[in-house]
């Protein structure tokens, strides 16, 4: 009984993760196809474009690492 | 638990990658019969109600540390002394590093307070470079420091104390105040927008904290884990040495690059905070 609560622990923990990377994966894909357009219609904004680019690519990753790390919290704790 | 890769990021009081194979670090200072005794053996970590006095990251901190007061020093001394000559390599190479982050960070988020509180941007980028690539040296006794959340907490509090502080300190109490809310406001959306707008602060430093903690401790679980996929089980996996190898080499690639990254964000973000704080209309 205790190793079915156990195998339910992980399941979340692994099924958390696979969601995470959905999100976080949607969001950076998302972003960086935007960046290149503008940077391939505007090559001399490149280098505010990249930097704003790499901003909200960071806060997007902050987000996915808070997701992460409950998952991570779930699997240590089982 | 004991083979998990988990395990290679923990704090651990002694050096080495096994439990058998270990250096033991000085652990408590004790007073005993009128003089100081070192405790070696002692593991604190867990129990005892105590914190171990050297472990790995604790150690790291303090190579990190003099690693950049050396290095920092003699680019500086090297710069001075013979402009004409050239300068030499190290200084060339802090050079760059400090001319990026001028232009390219501290101008564009800071305005006209840029140069004044450019020493304080390049410590938070050297200390987390320093820090991130000192996980990456290939020696057993190597832990990145940053990859601790206390060591990245304590960084996000300075960015905090810093907001707060030099935002008072530039505009005055008065302006601090008025400045935290966008104005013309109603009276009552700005009880409501006070409280949010001081939280704000609060939880932004706390994504800088584990945005950085959580960046080099996966780097370094997945490294980890690839490394240890050919002696996972009981038995050596010789056929799985081989991609492990090349999966470990591609992940160290990548992990350098991250380590860069995350101290260029981590500079760009927390310079970006307190900038908009020193400078309102920013």
């Amino acid at each position: 009984m205790d190793n079915a609560y156990l195998a339910f622990a992980f399941l979340g923990a692994a099924l958390g993760a696979g969601l995470i990377l959905i999100g976080a994966a949607t969001g950076i894909g998302k972003l960086a196809s935007s960046a290149v357009e503008g940077i391939a219609r505007q090559p001399e904004a490149g280098g505010k474009i990249q930097t704003a680019m790499l901003i909200a690519a960071a806060l997007i990753e902050g987000v996915a690492f808070f997701a992460l790390i409950v998952c991570l919290m779930i699997t240590l704790k089982a | 638990m004991a083979s998990s890769p988990v395990n290679h990021v923990k704090d651990i009081p002694y050096f080495g990658i096994a439990e058998d194979w270990t250096v033991q670090m000085p652990q408590s200072v004790v007073k005993h019969d009128g003089h100081y005794e070192i405790v070696w053996s002692k593991p604190l970590l867990n129990g005892d109600g105590g914190a171990a006095l050297f472990t790995v990251h604790g150690f790291s901190l303090f190579v990190v540390a003099t690693l950049l007061l050396i290095g920092g020093f003699k680019a500086a001394a090297h710069a001075k002394a013979r402009p004409e000559k050239g300068r030499g390599l190290l200084s060339q190479l802090f050079e760059v590093l400090i001319k990026f982050i001028r232009d390219d960070v501290a101008k564009p988020n800071m305005g006209p307070y840029a140069n004044k509180y450019l020493p304080l941007v390049l410590t938070f980028f050297f200390f987390t470079l320093f820090a991130n690539l000192w996980g990456m040296v290939p020696i057993l006794i190597t832990q990145a420091p940053t990859s601790n959340i206390n060591v990245t907490g304590a960084l996000a509090i300075v960015v905090l104390v810093c907001m707060f502080g030099l935002g008072i300190k530039e505009q005055g109490m008065g302006n601090f105040v008025k400045h935290l809310c966008p104005s013309g406001l109603p009276a009552p959306i700005l009880i409501l927008m006070y409280p949010i707008e001081l939280i704000g602060p609060l939880t932004k430093c706390f994504a800088l904290a584990v945005r950085l903690f959580a960046n080099m401790c996966a780097g370094h679980i997945i490294l980890a884990a690839f490394s240890g996929l050919a002696m996972s089980g009981d038995n050596f996996n010789y056929i799985a040495l081989f991609p492990a190898y090349l999966m470990s080499v591609a992940i160290s690639m990548l992990e350098v690059f991250v380590a860069f990254l995350q101290a260029y964000v981590f500079t760009m973000l927390s310079s970006m905070f307190i900038g908009s704080f020193v400078h309102p209309d920013h």
